[in-house]
């Protein structure tokens, strides 16, 4: 890897007005990462700059889950309430306004974009693995990136869209021609801006068109209407034009994660910095960095005897559920329900006998099925599961966020997340059921409601089925679900001095990687 | 035909329309293999070698035959002309249909893994059909049609035409009789052809502006908060308002105003006093038309304009009536057709079994001279063909428009984009 080079050229003479000038159209390091960084830092500052990068795109993706944002709305809502992330990151570069950052501007850009495209692009590494992870880090960056963009002066986004090739020309009205610029900010919805003048909000409208090519217009402002097309050129009002550059910008950036997934191998095997990628493909996604129950800790296991006095305490909603469901109705779990119950209570604890003979009573409760059936249909998957059949892997739990992006239940199917498949009226009877007091409904059905937050909406059942609790190390798969509420039953015991002889203590070992602080 | 008169398009044919012997010499003598090649290869010859010519371009064209008996063969493809006319010869689907140019020759998609074999270009179709007007047609059920309901499609090809070409540029589009009771549309320019998936999703959507359903009588003109129409609304309303309110037009033919519950849920959204300005003229006049109670509820809009005073006021009353005559004359399209890169379509001069119909081209440019009842059917034609008097068939027509109109036009195009990607002056390319 080649060395930095610092900018060899002399400024001679300071002419502020001038160099006001050339930043003033400057792109301040806006980019669509095309290229990998080259530059040679200390794994430290390498490990450094990734993590800054992550806790800014959760700090990111936290300011707009909150209010379901459309890009459109981020610069007015979310840029003010990230002012000290930004700054904390480093990630941030700002038109020089003073004389002494004028002199240093070129020097900061070369260091901002370095620190810029390293963590782009060793973020790419850590996020190209699942789909899930590829989504979150698109959303993230495409946020990050329009924020950026919309800091920039008109001349510079104009350049910019030209310089990705994106034909953007300045609607002019012209004699004889049916189209002016009155009839397009009266037709086109993203031109009309409610500015707050003198107390009230007032309608303005955006005085710049660009016109482009139909093709290079996000599909959903064709689909709804809200862009005038003329002989297959669409009029985009410019304070959309942020839209189209991003769809351009998340193009290209799922190709690129694409390639990374396919590249990946030699990242994770360098000794210097594979580990700490690898910790990042694992854990980067998580919503509440707690402390993380690890295999090894000793810790209540699930098994025959404690199962029906644990079912109720520390089930998390979505596998309780299904246990009681399937008890109720006397039928079957079927296919995909089982699929998600079975790894978890593997997970809890049972041994693979255990897992056997719960399953068999408990499927044999629907009069359909009887010892044979379950021989000859059910207790394979339970061999599949523990891997001593199929590819021997075992079976592990899913996550969260795999449970809640399971499809709709049809009808006789139970599976998925609780707060996600079921209409406001049913989980509120189910919560009732199970006793969850009203305020922590209310707080549920909110969460809900106002942002989808399935996650956050079990760490407040958890809360409210644990009381004092602060529902650390929830949220993020249903076993830490039941492991955080199996420590926190222990230590309650212990303060209380009672310690049956059967169970165990379990010791809580933090295990925080430094490289990772999302707040 | 007369108003008065119907045709059963799904009812027993005399034996004369079609036969499976009928169709072997529409075939052979009548179905035009040539100009269908040259439309679907788009300059692409295979035995040219001037550069930049795709050689297997129209071997890549999927193709689907229909045998008797419902039997689909779906995977056909073809060398050159001569291959494609050979193997239709030989198999007589009694219906084909056209699928996307894939990436390679559809008879080998069986080998290559699922990624790898994909469909590269495929124009935009649309396909509006009567059976998505049946709650708002009252002079025909079920498989009858006739000239009053036709009147739904010459207004969607106008409409259809008017915004594929003003407002996405489009220029080589061909409408075509699906055979029975619809429309087909193919655009062909190769921006059209090139279109993903999901922007041909967005296409559709633009141009979908009307849902069916019963009771269902105003569109859902949605105005964003604009302080006006989109254009393109405007202007489908400008023709869709002049099918309205004709005197021949679709009001008029459907009775809309005096047949079942439509009136009344027109006037939902107006005052209890306007409600009972128009019950008092028709209890006045018994044997008003609809055309009049139509007059009356605009009298009613216009007084409204003069009294509207907030910004929502105005709003509903530029929509108020207009949502209404879009919603019972805008073209209702099958948005699954068009979404689909390699979607089947129905191949035009495809005859359809039931009728004996040739789908035909119908010019956008004089829809009022196409009469579904007219459209000749092979029985017909091999009547003419044997005919020593007769100085050409009924088909001629048709066939002369495809060649002149839409044909010609698109070889233009065609021979200047492949200059364009070849470099090379036109006069050295060879021409058919």
């Amino acid at each position: 890897m080649k060395r930095v080079r610092p900018e060899s050229e002399q400024v001679a003479s300071f002419d502020p007005a001038s160099a006001r000038k050339v930043h003033q159209s400057d792109d301040l390091g806006v980019t669509f990462y095309k290229y990998p960084p080259n530059a040679e830092v200390s794994v430290r500052q390498f490990e450094d700059y990734t993590a800054s990068r992550l806790k800014l795109l959760h700090a990111i993706d936290r300011a707009c889950n909150s209010q379901e944002l459309r890009l459109e709305q981020m610069k007015d809502s979310i840029r003010p309430k990230l002012g000290n992330e930004f700054r904390e990151s480093g990630l941030e570069l700002v038109y020089p306004e003073t004389k002494a950052r004028m002199e240093t501007f070129r020097l900061e850009k070369v260091e901002f974009q370095s620190r810029d495209s390293i963590s782009h692009f060793a973020l790419r590494l850590a996020f190209c693995k699942s789909r899930d992870a590829r989504e979150w880090f698109l959303r993230q960056e495409q946020r990050l990136f329009v924020l950026r963009f919309e800091a920039l002066n008109a001349e510079a986004r104009e350049a910019f869209l030209g310089s990705e090739g994106i034909e953007c020309n300045r609607f002019v009205e012209t004699e004889g021609e049916k189209m002016t610029l009155k009839m397009l900010q009266r037709c086109t919805p993203g031109a009309k801006i409610w500015v707050e003048k003198s107390g009230t909000k007032v309608p303005e409208f955006d005085q710049t068109f660009y016109v482009m090519p139909f093709r290079a217009v996000p599909e959903k402002l064709i689909s709804g209407r809200r862009v005038v097309l003329q002989r297959g050129k669409a009029y985009v009002p410019a304070s959309l034009l942020k839209l189209v550059i991003t769809k351009r910008f998340k193009e290209n950036l799922a190709e690129a994660l694409e390639v990374a997934f396919h590249g990946q191998h030699a990242a994770l095997m360098d000794p210097r910095v594979g580990g700490f990628l690898r910790v990042l493909q694992d854990y980067g996604l998580q919503l509440v960095a707690g402390p993380r129950s690890s295999s090894e800790e000793p810790r209540e296991k699930l098994s025959l005897q404690n199962f029906e006095e644990l079912l109720p305490r520390s089930f998390p909603p979505c596998m309780r559920r299904l246990v009681e469901k399937q008890r109720e109705t006397t039928k079957h779990l079927k296919h995909a329900g089982r699929l998600q119950l079975r790894p978890f209570l593997k997970a809890c604890g049972f041994t693979f006998e255990e897992s056997c003979q719960w399953w068999k009573k408990e499927l044999c409760r629907d009069p359909l099925i009887t010892s044979e059936t379950y021989e000859k249909s059910y207790h394979y998957d339970n061999e599949h599961a523990y891997g001593k059949k199929g590819h021997h892997q075992g079976q592990n739990c899913f996550g969260c966020p795999k449970i809640i992006g399971s499809p709709g239940e049809a009808p006789g199917q139970v599976h998925g997340c609780v707060f996600k498949q079921l209409e406001p009226s049913a989980l509120q009877n189910q919560l009732q059921r199970w006793q969850v007091p009203l305020p922590a409904m209310m707080e549920i059905q909110r969460l809900i409601k106002e942002g989808k937050h399935y996650q956050l909406a079990c760490i407040e059942y958890f809360k409210s089925q644990h009381p004092l609790s602060d529902g650390e190390g929830v949220g993020n798969s249903p076993v830490d679900f039941f492991r955080s509420s199996v420590r926190f039953h222990k230590e309650k015991e212990k303060e209380k001095g009672t310690t049956s002889p059967t169970k165990e203590v379990a010791a809580v070992a933090s295990e925080m990687p430094q490289a990772i602080a999302a707040a | 035909m007369s108003n008065a008169q119907k045709m059963d398009v799904d009812g027993l044919m005399k034996n004369e329309d079609f036969s499976p012997q009928l169709l072997k010499i529409y075939y052979e003598k009548f179905f035009p293999f040539l100009q269908m090649f040259r439309w679907l290869s788009y300059r692409n010859d295979p035995k040219s070698s001037s550069p930049g010519t795709q050689k297997d371009f129209f071997q890549r064209r999927e193709f689907t035959f229909v045998l008797q008996g419902d039997i689909f063969c779906r995977y056909q493809c073809f060398k050159d002309m001569e291959e494609y006319r050979a193997k239709v010869l030989e198999r007589q689907p009694i219906r084909m249909e056209i699928g996307a140019v894939f990436s390679h020759a559809p008879s080998k998609h069986h080998v290559l893994p699922k990624d790898v074999y994909k469909p590269l270009e495929r124009e935009l179709v649309f396909d509006i059909d009567m059976d998505d007007y049946d709650d708002i047609r009252t002079c025909c059920t079920g498989s009858k049609l006739c000239l009053k309901c036709w009147t739904f499609m010459k207004v969607a090809i106008q409409v259809l035409k008017r915004t594929l070409e003003e407002d996405f540029g489009f220029q080589h589009i061909l409408f075509v009789y699906s055979g029975r009771r619809g429309v087909h549309c193919w655009v062909c320019d190769s921006e059209a052809r090139k279109l993903s998936n999901e922007q041909r999703s967005a296409v559709a959507e633009y141009l979908t502006m009307v849902s069916s359903g019963a009771n269902k009588c105003r569109a859902d003109l949605k105005m964003n908060g604009c302080e006006e129409l989109h254009p393109s609304v405007d202007e489908a309303y400008k023709i869709c308002k002049k099918w309205f309110e004709d005197p021949n037009g679709i009001l008029a033919n459907q009775d809309i105003l005096k047949n079942g519950n439509h009136l009344t849920n027109i006037l939902e959204p107006f005052s209890a006093d306007e409600k009972d300005k128009i019950k008092k003229f028709m209890q006045e006049n018994s044997d008003a038309t609809s055309l009049q109670i139509w007059k009356k509820l605009q009298d009613l809009v216009r007084l409204r304009e003069v009294n509207e005073a907030t910004f929502k006021q105005r709003m509903e009353n530029k929509v108020l009536l207009k949502d209404v005559a879009i919603q019972y004359t805008y073209p209702r399209l099958d948005v699954n057709v068009s979404k689909q890169m390699n979607h089947l379509l129905k191949s035009p001069f495809v005859v359809h079994p039931k009728t004996g119909r040739v789908c035909v081209p119908i010019d956008p440019e004089n829809v009022n001279d196409f009469d579904p009842a007219k459209v000749p059917t092979i029985g017909q034609l091999v009547e003419e063909m044997h005919d020593a008097n007769a100085q050409h068939t009924s088909l001629k027509p048709y066939l002369h428009y495809f060649e002149t109109k839409f044909l010609q036009e698109l070889e233009k195009t065609a021979t200047e984009e492949l200059r364009q990607r070849s470099g090379v002056s036109p006069g050295v390319l060879m021409d058919f």
